[in-house]
């Protein structure tokens, strides 16, 4: 099973299930959008799927390997970057990237440069040797892209990328993920619009189930904003 | 267990630390006020002796204020996550931040070794292979609880003070050891005395660094 597979996933925090019963599969080169209002349990979801939070039940599965059953296979086929950019703010901008690659399994000559074409692929190569807690929340953000891809994973988790990025930076990510190859990606956004350019297919998440996955093809920016109200006014 | 990882983590570990000064700083600024303390309490007679427990007592504390942020650095920061995600696993986690952990400790001995020996005298450098071994299976132990209770406290807010209250009781058998030994070797008091502290510093090592490695795997998980 190719791609990235979340079967009948649940997952609660003391008595309260955040997740109930997801199964979602997002396919190799395919691009899956997931909305929904706040609260709904879209970056449980992405942290269940990336195997930092265990699910209460159910399975995970990323190229064929069970994150229970085989976690460090699992986890060397995942990109992940979260809402909040993270990185060491004391090493440089390539100094992140390339310790990220080694962790991944690459020799330290590759990981370095890997980490220099994902600094160039998001538009910091001229930063690359500043310290990351010198760089703006935007260029955090990229840098936390080209982190979550600087191993070129199977399957690849954004939580909310499009977050403080400029226009240009914006279109810059919606092009590169078009791109796809053949990663299986599944990112979490409240912007409609962009959903809508860079998805092949959107999924609304409501309460901790999945309500719709859709096409994107079929969908337009203001109904999807719409249904998303729609949602959040339950 | 993976050991390209855990060399991979800590070297990270210990480029981070070399880069952040403030806590290296700040150590050498208590154990200055704490040894010129004991110094001025302590009888000019009784000097070596008194000197292994001011050399103890101020490698625990410096260890107490250098060790706990490891993990609590990297909550903050968001990136225990990114390492959560990673292949690296409980194991990896906990043995790197014991490397980076075991190299401040160090840095603190060595400096309190250092300040001792100026202010109390060159007694200390009498059984200069004692001291050090003592030493070296001292700061071991100060590192493979700190990085137990770095992680395990990572989560709290008031993680600095629960990471003190915790530390300092748990490294009580290393403290009373190593002063033990350390007085032995200054005052030639017997080679015996030396060898049993040696030798239970090295059982203490080998029993939380196994004990807490099996710990880390519940401990290190969203």
């Amino acid at each position: 099973m190719g791609g990235l597979a979340l079967l009948e996933v649940r997952k609660s925090y003391g008595g309260t299930e955040v997740l109930r019963g997801v199964s979602l599969r997002v396919r190799p080169g395919e691009v899956v959008a997931l909305l929904g209002p706040n609260g709904a349990g879209k970056t449980t979801l992405l942290r269940v799927a990336a195997g930092i939070a265990r699910p209460s039940s159910g399975r995970v599965v990323v190229d064929g390997k069970d994150m229970a059953g085989e976690p460090q296979a699992a986890r060397l086929r995942v990109g992940f970057a979260p809402e909040r950019p993270a990185a060491y703010a004391t090493l440089t901008a390539h100094e992140n990237l390339t310790f990220f690659g080694e962790l991944y399994g690459l020799a330290r000559g590759e990981a370095a440069s890997r980490a220099a074409a994902a600094l160039a692929a998001a538009g910091l190569s001229h930063r690359s040797s500043d310290a990351a807690g010198a760089l703006s929340h935007g260029m955090r953000q990229r840098l936390s892209f080209a982190r979550a891809t600087v191993h070129e994973p199977s399957a690849l988790l954004l939580d909310e990328p499009f977050e403080g990025l400029d226009a240009a930076h914006r279109d810059r990510l919606v092009g590169i993920l078009r791109e796809k190859g053949g990663r299986a990606t599944l990112l979490t956004t409240h912007m409609a619009e962009a959903a809508l350019e860079v998805a092949d297919k959107v999924a609304l998440i409501d309460r901790g189930e999945l309500v719709a996955i859709e096409p994107a093809a079929g969908l337009t920016p203001d109904g999807l904003g719409v249904r998303l109200r729609a949602l959040g006014g339950k | 267990m993976s050991l390209r990882i855990v060399l991979t983590l800590a070297r990270k570990d210990l480029a981070l630390e070399a880069r952040t000064f403030d806590i290296l700083a700040l150590m050498a600024i208590l154990a200055v006020t704490l040894l010129v303390a004991f110094r001025v309490a302590f009888d000019a007679g009784s000097a070596p002796v008194s000197a292994a427990a001011a050399l103890w007592v101020t490698t625990a504390f410096l260890a107490a204020l250098g060790l706990a942020r490891p993990f609590h650095a990297e909550a903050e920061a968001g990136t225990l996550d990114l390492l959560f995600a990673s292949p690296a696993t409980a194991i990896d986690l906990y043995l790197a931040k014991v490397i980076a952990a075991a190299a401040v400790a160090a840095f603190g001995a060595l400096t309190t070794l250092a300040l001792v020996l100026f202010l109390f005298g060159p007694d200390l450098v009498r059984e200069p292979l004692a001291v050090a071994l003592l030493l070296a299976l001292g700061v071991v132990g100060l590192a493979a609880q700190a990085s137990l209770l770095s992680a395990a406290s990572a989560g709290a807010r008031a993680r600095g003070a629960l990471f003190a209250v915790v530390f300092l009781p748990l490294v009580l058998p290393v403290l009373l050891w190593g002063v033990q030994g350390t007085q032995a070797a200054v005052d030639g008091s017997g080679t015996g005395t030396v060898f049993t502290a040696c030798a239970l510093l090295a059982a203490y090592d080998a029993l939380f660094l196994s004990v807490n490695s099996v710990l880390a795997r519940f401990v290190l998980q969203g």
